[in-house]
Formats: structure tokens, C-alpha cells, sequence
């Protein structure tokens, strides 16, 4: 089973062309990052897969088993009005779900992200991690086989952005779930997945495809290893050549 | 220092009030323009009753005024707010609305609603309904877009969006929107009065006639007195419903 995105192109308010025609298959359970400079496409890549739009030409196949997902963005977006656990109820309220699983399924997400002590607290009682991870217990609560991440921990220091996607891995391997990921730092696209997929400046084409090497369990003392800074350094050559090309 | 700042406006009144009594009682400015703060004392006392019979008038008809535009203009503004094309037909049209004096409509009220209240009602009504409908549209406008995508992509019926998400949204505006109507209610129906008689724009009206300025002014304080209410009421029901912010 596969997201399929056959010679994919968009284009925007008529000429401005975001994607180029782009093919590309991502398999059940994976866990692929996205990168490329900033405007390359790479978010309207990842709401093509959404269908918060639609492509220009080419198609987008999600085979129907797959079809539900979660949506993160950058910044938490939650309702400042509610508190924790009913900013994470939210995606259920327009499912016809009984309340007992409403409930249930609150409980086992809260748990996920370990903020139990925080199920009442407002947003604006939260700080930025804890939002992010409200954010990301959102769109998990409706148990999606797609996670889509657009560029969420980019707004956080460097220390917790380290743990958020160690907390994310941990969730992707739990879950069994398939997540694209949206990041423009190539160190934490590296940490965090399993296959990276480079895109050009506008319009976006796929530059670079291919698979991590590191090992399944991550901890933050990998960034230290030299199997990291390798692949770390081999994929920033990609872009600086990228440059160049310009 | 906070205890003495609360405090402090009332000392430029103080200065203000001594200043007109004592430029009163020496004669420099004649009773007939201005009435001494004093007299002014004296005729809530001596007019109590035409003056509290004219001051719940006014504050009926304000008060109902401003309801049905509050209700009505959150309406509009939602009903504007539905559609880009409804936007485009029809809002040039509130801000038309808008641009009309009262003052020029308000022989036309007393055509079409007579004398007395339902003019005076109307009058404050078409006075403050703008600004509800602009905050109303201005707050759902800002309504952060990932937020709207987000229930799109959960399938979120219209109704569900606009009631979970939009007016939420846009409930700090509409309640700014709300504290400037509530002052313009009362000059509504005041200029209402003025023209369909009652209440304390009548009551102006005919001391005016009878050049007794102290009623004036006690009827002006009276006037102010009822916009701040109505502001004081927005502003609780502001700090009520906005709680959880």
C-alpha cells in the first residue's frame, strides 16, 4: 500500500508555477522527510497529499485505507478558548464517535504526548513545547494513517526540537503510522527519518531521494556519531551544488 | 500611588465645577448661558420626577435600540461574511447606511413609526448598528487560516466551522464593536427624542424653549450617566464571556 503522486504539477493564481510535474511513491509506514529551500513547494507538496488542494495536472492516489489524516503546522494553532483536552476533542467533534471512545481516545493521545497534568490547563497557560504537542495530539486523535508535519518545530529552541522528534519517532514507531515531515534544517531531517527527499528551487522537482542509514533507535548522542555527520554532510553538499547550479 | 491615580480625575472636575460656580455667583457668566453647578444640584431635586420619568425613556429606548442592533448587526455581519459575493453586493450598502445622518432620517421615522418610542428605538438602532456588523465581518476575517483549513480537512459542516470556530474568533471584536455602539445608542435616541419628542432629548428640547439650562445640563449628565451604563454593561459581559481567553 502507497501514496502514489504521479507528474504532479501546480500551479498558482494561473503562472506561478510551485511544483513542477513531480513523481514520487511513499509506502505505507514510512517515515520521509521533505526538504529544499524555502518557496521550493514543499508545503503545497504536502497539501496535495492532504487535498487542501488540488493539482493542477497529474494525480494524487491514496488508496482508501490510508486516506485519513493529521495535519501539524508550524505553529500550534489551538483554540485559545479551550483547554488542553478540548482543543484535542476538536477533530472528533464532527466524527459520529460515541463519547466513551471520544474518551477514551483523549486519554490514550494525552497519554502518548505525556501531558496528563495539563488535560485543563489553557493554551495561554502552556508553554511553546507543551502547545506543540497539544498541536500534535490533535492530529493524532482521530488515529490517521497519514501524519503530515509542515515544518512544526521549527518556532522551537534547538533542545526541545531535539526532543519533540525524538517523541516523534517514538509516536511514528509506536502508531505504525506513515509521516511526511516538512523541515528545512538537514540535521533534524536526518535525526528524525528514515528517507529524505530533496526538492529544487521553484519549481520544485525532485533532486535528491534516498534512504538514511542510521539505526531505528535515536538518541540525541547520535548527532554525535560519525555515520550522522557523514550523511549530514553529503546532503548539505547536495544543496550548496544546488546553489551553484543557479 | 495606583489608590491616588483611580482618584485623580476627579480633581480636574472639582477645579472645573468650583471654577463655573464661582464665575456664576459673581456674574461673569449670565445664568441664561450657563447655569451655576449649584443650580444644576437643585433642579434634580426640584425636577426629580420629569427628569426620572425622561431618563428611563431614554434608557428604554437605548437600551432596546442597542439589543436589537447588537443581534441584528452580528447577523448581518455573519450573513456578510457567508459568501465573498454577498460581501461584495452588500456591504457598500452598510457603509452607505452609515454615512447617512440620523438627523436627516429621523423625520422619516416619525412618518413611518410616529411619535414616541418606536421612532426613538429605531433611531438608536440605525445610529449603532454599523459598527457591530464591521467588527462582526473584521473578527470573522481574522479568523487564522490553518485554523480553517484544519476543519476543512475534518470535514466540518459550515455551520459547525462558524459556530466552533468563526464567532469564537471574532468575539474580542464584536465586543469592541459592541462598546462604541453602546455610546452611539443614546445619541440615537436622544436625536430621536428631538424630533419625536419624549425622554430626555424631549425634555432638552422643551427647556431649551423655556430657557431653563439648568434642566440641560442635568438632562446632558443624566444622558452621559446612561451611555456609561450601557458601555459598563458591555464591558462586564466582556470579562463574563471572555474568561477563558
Amino acid at each position: 500500500m502507497k501514496i502514489q503522486l504521479q507528474s504532479v504539477s501546480k500551479f498558482f493564481d494561473g503562472n506561478i508555477q510551485a511544483l513542477s510535474p513531480l513523481s514520487l511513491e511513499i509506502a505505507k509506514g514510512e517515515f520521509v522527510s521533505l526538504m529544499g529551500p524555502s518557496g521550493c513547494g514543499k508545503s503545497t507538496l504536502l497539501r496535495l497529499i492532504s487535498g487542501l488542494e488540488k493539482p493542477s495536472s497529474g494525480s494524487v492516489l491514496i488508496p482508501a485505507e490510508m486516506k485519513s489524516f493529521g495535519f501539524v503546522f508550524q505553529d500550534p494553532h489551538l483554540l485559545p478558548w479551550r483547554t488542553l483536552e478540548e482543543n484535542i476533542r476538536l477533530p472528533l467533534e464532527f466524527q459520529k464517535i460515541s463519547s466513551a471512545e471520544t474518551q477514551s481516545r483523549i486519554t490514550e493521545v494525552i497519554q502518548l504526548i505525556g501531558l496528563e497534568d495539563f488535560r485543563r490547563a489553557r493554551p495561554s497557560q502552556l508553554s511553546g513545547g507543551m502547545k506543540m504537542r497539544a498541536s500534535l495530539a490533535r492530529a493524532l486523535v482521530t488515529n490517521p494513517q497519514i501524519l503530515l508535519l509542515d515544518e512544526p518545530f521549527a518556532a522551537v529552541d534547538e533542545i526541545l526540537r531535539d526532543r519533540l522528534d525524538q517523541e516523534l519517532r517514538r509516536i511514528w514507531k509506536t502508531l505504525g503510522i506513515t509521516v511526511i515531515f516538512v523541515t528545512h534544517s538537514v540535521s533534524e531531517a536526518v535525526f528524525v527519518s528514515n528517507r529524505l527527499i530533496a526538492l529544487s528551487p521553484r519549481p520544485g522537482h525532485i533532486v535528491k531521494d534516498e534512504m538514511i542509514n542510521l539505526p531505528m533507535d535515536r538518541g540525541s548522542d547520535l548527532k554525535w556519531t560519525e555515520s550522522f555527520l557523514n550523511q549530514m554532510t553529503q546532503i548539505s553538499k547536495t544543496f550548496e551544488s544546488m546553489k551553484e547550479s543557479r | 500611588m495606583k489608590r491616588f491615580d483611580a482618584w485623580l480625575p476627579l480633581l480636574p472636575a472639582f477645579v472645573l465645577i468650583a471654577t463655573l460656580e464661582g464665575l456664576s455667583q459673581t456674574g461673569w457668566i449670565p445664568a441664561y448661558l450657563a447655569p451655576a453647578p449649584s443650580e444644576v444640584l437643585q433642579a434634580f431635586s426640584t425636577e426629580f420626577e420629569s427628569l426620572r420619568t425622561a431618563a428611563l425613556e431614554t434608557l428604554a429606548a437605548s437600551f432596546i435600540g442597542f439589543i436589537s442592533a447588537a443581534i441584528l448587526g452580528v447577523l448581518i455581519g455573519l450573513i456578510l461574511s457567508s459568501a465573498r459575493w454577498i460581501q461584495a453586493a452588500f456591504f457598500p450598502y452598510a457603509i452607505f447606511f452609515q454615512t447617512v445622518p440620523i438627523i436627516a432620517i429621523a423625520p422619516l421615522l416619525v412618518i413611518w413609526f410616529g411619535f414616541g418610542m418606536p421612532t426613538v428605538v429605531m433611531s438608536a438602532l440605525i445610529v449603532c448598528i454599523f459598527p457591530v456588523i464591521a467588527a462582526t465581518l473584521a473578527g470573522i476575517q481574522s479568523t487564522e487560516k490553518p485554523l480553517l483549513e484544519l476543519f476543512s480537512l475534518y470535514r466540518a459542516t459550515a455551520l459547525q466551522t462558524m459556530m466552533s470556530l468563526k464567532l469564537p474568533f471574532a468575539l474580542p471584536q464584536i465586543f469592541t464593536g459592541l462598546r462604541i455602539s453602546a455610546g452611539l445608542a443614546v445619541i440615537g435616541a436622544i436625536v430621536g427624542e428631538f424630533i419625536a419628542g419624549g425622554g430626555l432629548g424631549g425634555l432638552i428640547d422643551v427647556s431649551r424653549t423655556r430657557q431653563r439650562v439648568d434642566i440641560v445640563f442635568a438632562a446632558i449628565l443624566l444622558a452621559s450617566a446612561i451611555g456609561l451604563l450601557l458601555v459598563g454593561l458591555i464591558r462586564l459581559l466582556r470579562k463574563i464571556s471572555l474568561r477563558s481567553w
